[in-house]
């Protein structure tokens, strides 16, 4: 075949294998085991704007296959105007077949958020800044980065004390690492939070802020990612570092999770459905954590 | 004079050499017979003192302004309190889909407004601001200026802001660095601290309200 003939057949072949997997929507490659924590993670999504949209179509068609039943949401829920309406625009519409389904939200507030949207009862935040729940083996522990005061520390390594559930998770708007080049990481917050962290034997870390996704290589034994490309993006922000474990900057994104025992399933899907992340975590013990992070 | 004088018998003089054979009590001995010699001799010791004094009335100062702005925070939120009286508290689900979170917010800012509607700059702060100024300009030379330049990096240029004036509703809040909140003096529920162009304002966090601010409280960072 002459290459004149070659390329155009190429391109033929190419737009059937994205049409049939457009077709057939999200591959979901997480184990889906019965019992199992099922969730999505995503962050920075409140635009109102059509990206926003078709990402929340994603995590319609991606439920079919994965019934996640409920949803952590990383901050900057909300962008500009915060009224009755925006609420309909930017969270109710989009995400309004999760809600039908009975998916339940669990907010954390970004920078851009409103204050008082935490008595928005969607989301579940009880009309606190940060809280904490469990889902079977997992706690959950919810931050208010915005203004980490001694009040909110207290709080919070009082809670991380108590707990003794299996895994614990913290999510929260502002990342304590990040290779994104508009923010990166956050080392103030670091330097007040990952000591709690490590010595009370947190597991892994969600964060937003960044529009990218990434996730970043143990730190201290701790896993974290950064997920806050739901809605807005920042295309090619993305400074691969030696943080960086595998990134995308290249459209919109979100992830879903999976809890089965003692091991934790990741998968992050973008705008168009294709999966650009999948990984699979072992928990590690209080012990293990720290002792890497002694190293 | 007579009740100033040594009286020294013999068994006094047994009992002072006894004590004197204890190491401790002997170096103690010699370092204040020195002092009483320097001090009469090095006419700049009384200056040393006079430091020391010096110093203890500056952290005197600063007790008694961090002190009254507590002070003035307190009676900020007693003020609050009876404005808030009739005032419905927010409960989850009062947010967008009924507007009576913004509802509550709206009343009590303009309650406010009219209660303090003589507010000037430093009603709250007063005195305080000078230290706090310098919490932060310690804490800005303590991390570095490329630290410092991420720390303000999404602060909201709108500047200045105006006392009794609500914080402009679609402005991002900045993250105030951790590190700043735990030096700067604790503030009961409801109020916080955030930074608004080069200014420290003291939000009220349930009015949306601008109460007080510290102008110029972040230094000119030079690259």
């Amino acid at each position: 075949m002459r290459p004149a003939r070659i390329v155009p057949a190429i391109v033929a072949l190419f737009l059937l294998c994205t049409s049939v997997t457009a077709q057939r929507g999200v591959q979901i490659s997480l184990p889906n085991k019965p019992d199992s924590v099922k969730f999505m993670a995503m962050g920075d999504m409140g635009t109102g704007e059509h990206e926003q949209y078709e990402v929340a179509q994603q995590m319609v068609e991606a439920r079919k296959q994965f019934p996640f039943d409920f949803s952590i949401m990383l901050g900057d829920n909300l962008y500009g105007s915060q009224r009755p309406a925006d609420f309909v625009v930017k969270f109710e519409k989009p995400y309004k077949p999760l809600l039908d389904a009975g998916v339940k939200f669990y907010a954390a507030l970004g920078n851009h958020d409103e204050q008082t949207n935490r008595f928005y009862k969607p989301w579940n935040m009880n009309g606190e800044r940060y809280y904490t729940y469990t889902k079977k083996n997992v706690r959950f522990f919810v931050l208010d980065s915005d203004y980490i005061d001694p009040k909110q520390l207290d709080w919070v390594t009082q809670q991380l004390k108590s707990s003794t559930d299996d895994w614990k998770i913290a999510y929260f708007h502002h990342p304590l690492y990040s290779s994104a080049g508009r923010h990166g990481s956050e080392t103030d917050l670091r330097l007040v939070l990952e000591p709690l962290f490590v010595q009370y034997g947190v597991n892994v870390v969600f964060s937003g802020h960044d529009h990218v996704y990434e996730r970043i290589k143990p730190q201290k034994g701790i896993y974290y990612f950064v997920s806050g490309s739901a809605g807005q993006l920042r295309k090619g922000d993305l400074q691969r570092s030696a943080l960086t474990d595998v990134g995308f900057d290249q459209d919109q994104a979100f992830m879903l999770v999976e809890i089965d025992k003692d091991t934790m399933s990741v998968q992050a899907i973008s705008r168009l459905g294709r999966t650009v992340d999948t990984a699979t975590i072992a928990r590690q013990t209080k012990k293990q954590t720290q002792t890497t992070a002694a190293r | 004079m007579e009740g100033t004088k040594l009286v020294t018998t013999p068994s006094v003089t047994r009992l002072l050499s006894k004590l004197l054979a204890i190491p401790a009590i002997s170096r103690l001995a010699v370092a204040a017979a020195l002092t009483s010699v320097v001090s009469t001799a090095w006419p700049g010791a009384p200056a040393v003192v006079s430091a020391q004094e010096h110093a203890s009335a500056a952290t005197a100062d600063r007790e008694r302004a961090l002190k009254e702005f507590a002070q003035r925070v307190n009676t900020y939120v007693e003020l609050k309190k009876k404005m808030h009286t009739d005032l419905p508290k927010p409960k989850p689900g009062d947010r967008a889909t009924t507007g009576k979170a913004e509802t509550t917010e709206d009343t009590l800012a303009a309650r406010i407004q009219i209660a303090r509607k003589d507010a000037k700059r430093g009603d709250l702060f007063g005195d305080a601001a000078t230290y706090i100024k310098q919490i932060i300009q310690h804490d800005t030379e303590t991390r570095g200026v490329r630290d410092a330049y991420a720390a303000m990096e999404e602060v909201p240029a709108q500047s200045p802001p105006a006392v009794n004036a609500v914080y402009p509703p679609k402005a991002a809040l900045a993250t105030v660095p951790p590190l700043i909140l735990v030096n700067l003096p604790r503030l009961p529920d409801g109020l916080e601290y955030r930074f608004m162009g080069r200014d420290l304002i003291l939000r009220d966090r349930d009015a949306n309200l601008i109460v007080d601010f510290v102008s110029g409280a972040v230094p000119v960072l030079k690259p």
